[in-house]
């Protein structure tokens, strides 16, 4: 079987609201899929459901052929990497970036680092370009070094099939350039990636395939659509901080792929 | 005699000897899971633990005092034990839940544990007095048998504590991740609250179950506020633990004060300098460092004094 995701029918239910219904997606080997909507379309809650994160309540989601209903055990884990909305930063307790980018390397059968998992770990930091920051505490970082830190943890598993749940959101310049380089390496190495976005951005020219949610239901499966009216001028601002499209031209220049951990 | 000859006169002492070593161990071993507690912002999940701990040992004097054991209480630490884990898991289900009402539902525990223990020590014939040693600590009545079972709780407490530090690192840090690295979060989770609720009762016996959260959590409080680290953090903070359990209990050798109390407002003192002194230690490092070197400016600005 070489669809990484099949999703079927699928039905999530959070309380007594339908946030998804009738979903049907499959994703195969190698693709990078993005997940676009607006906000309250379902989009992370779609990336949650494929990873149990929420209750499936109809219908079925298949990664790597098995079904996470019903055999979540049975997934292979160490292949999957995820990284979440907004990192959780934790606490009082310090942290350092390295000692959370090693909690990457868990899985069900896998309790504690193995050998060789520190210079792992550094390589992971290092490939989002925060190798000098392995032993700063997480809350001195800023919110798109966190981010990274998070992207870090994910890679160190070294991932067939990465999830992104908006990895661009309010995140700095450097971070978004850094994203754009690791996806076109993550692509040529044929890592299958999904990612939830807001808007396109700077990634546009790697994305080959966009799904649109509208209101818990797919309303778009194929290429780059059309941006709705009012949103694709050429003189459109956008008022959030975290699209930037005038940076793109520096984004691209620094799209060169580069070696992963 | 000098304070010397007294502090060897005092170790000398088996009966000392014993309650030292058992402040030693307890010292250690509580701070190492209120590192995690900390983490997952429950630092009063001993407080509560340690509530219905007391049911528990109530319970273990009623069925003392039923079978005919001698001492009465030869089952109240046991009892503890029991109820302090049941307590624990309930919480963490209650946490997990995430529930609105879960704030009431703990504070219905606490009281609950509170109350249900007065009421049956009553029951099995014993007065408030007999519970005072639970609540506020009985380091000097400690016999080697105590003893033996502090350390055996102790080391079972060290051992998953530091031996699982990075899979309970992981779940108190980022749950969500956690479970997507298909971690058995939910074993992880009661696996903390069932060694939290060890923790509770071993550290009974030192400083009672009323102050028994302070043993778990200022060791973590005072230990974070100078490092940069989760795993230098729990060193340091069973460190300090030790480090003021022995302290306290040596200074009430020699002054009457009750040990237990002793030891907390010890700690307390040990934070109120620590974090005092913290910021001149580092005012020489870090203040001039740019925290993100990596950022250019956004906009240029003229030197000092812009407008005219």
């Amino acid at each position: 079987m070489s669809d990484l995701i099949s999703v079927t029918d699928l039905r999530v239910d959070l309380g007594s609201a339908t946030i998804l219904r009738g979903i049907n997606l499959t994703v195969g080997e190698g693709e990078v899929v993005a997940l676009l909507g607006a906000n309250g379309s379902g989009k992370s809650t779609l990336m949650r459901s494929l990873l149990g994160l929420v209750p499936i309540t109809g219908g079925d989601a298949r990664l790597f052929g098995t079904s996470v209903r019903t055999q979540r055990r049975q997934i292979p884990w160490p292949r999957i990497g995820y990284v979440p909305q907004r990192a959780a930063v934790g606490s009082g307790i310090p942290a350092t970036a390295l000692e959370v980018v090693l909690t990457g390397l868990l899985n069900d059968r896998r309790w504690h680092v193995p050998r060789g998992g520190r210079a792992r770990g550094l390589a992971a930091l290092e490939s989002v370009d925060l190798g000098d920051r392995a032993n700063s505490p997480l809350h001195q970082l800023s919110g798109g070094q966190q981010q990274r830190v998070a992207i870090a943890r994910a890679l160190v598993r070294r991932p067939d099939l990465l999830l992104l749940d908006e990895p661009m959101a309010g995140v700095d310049r450097p971070t978004q350039q850094t994203f754009a380089r690791l996806l076109a390496t993550l692509q040529s190495e044929g890592i299958t990636v999904g990612i939830v976005l807001h808007e396109l951005g700077p990634i546009r020219p790697l994305i080959q395939r966009c799904v649109v949610l509208r209101h818990g239901q797919v309303a778009h499966d194929g290429g780059i659509p059309a941006p709705a009216p009012g949103h694709g001028d050429a003189d459109h601002e956008h008022v959030h901080l975290d699209h930037g499209h005038h940076e793109r031209a520096d984004v691209h220049e620094a799209v060169t792929p580069r070696s992963l951990p | 005699m000098n304070l010397l000859d007294e502090l060897i006169a005092v170790i000398s002492s088996p009966m000392l000897q014993r309650s030292l070593l058992a402040a030693l161990v307890v010292g250690l071993a509580a701070p190492v899971i209120g590192t995690y507690l900390v983490q997952r912002r429950l630092s009063l999940l001993g407080d509560g633990v340690g509530h219905v701990a007391l049911t528990g040992v109530a319970m273990g004097w009623l069925v003392g005092s039923w079978t005919g054991a001698e001492p009465n209480d030869a089952y109240a630490v046991l009892g503890a034990v029991v109820a302090a884990v049941i307590g624990a898991i309930l919480i963490e289900v209650v946490r997990s839940r995430g529930r609105t009402s879960g704030d009431v539902a703990l504070a219905l525990l606490f009281y609950g544990g509170i109350a249900g223990g007065v009421v049956i020590i009553s029951i099995a014939g014993g007065t408030n007095a007999n519970l005072t040693g639970y609540l506020f600590g009985s380091l000097a009545t400690i016999t080697t048998g105590d003893l033996i079972m502090t350390i055996v709780m102790a080391a079972v407490i060290m051992a998953v504590g530091i031996g699982l530090r990075t899979a309970l690192f992981a779940v108190s840090q980022d749950e969500e991740f956690a479970r997507s690295t298909g971690l058995p979060v939910q074993v992880l989770n009661i696996l903390i609250a069932v060694v939290a609720a060890l923790t509770v009762t071993v550290s009974m016996r030192v400083v009672g179950l009323l102050l028994v959260s302070a043993l778990m959590i200022v060791p973590v409080a005072i230990a974070q506020l100078v490092t940069s680290s989760f795993r230098r953090t729990m060193f340091t903070a069973m460190g300090v633990g030790a480090a003021v359990c022995v302290i306290g209990l040596v200074i009430t050798f020699f002054q009457r004060l009750a040990p237990g109390a002793t030891i907390v407002v010890l700690a307390i003192c040990v934070y109120a300098v620590v974090a005092a002194v913290r910021p001149l230690l580092s005012a020489g490092r870090g203040r001039a460092a740019d925290p993100h070197p990596d950022m250019d400016d956004d906009v240029n600005v003229s030197k000092a004094g812009a407008r005219e």
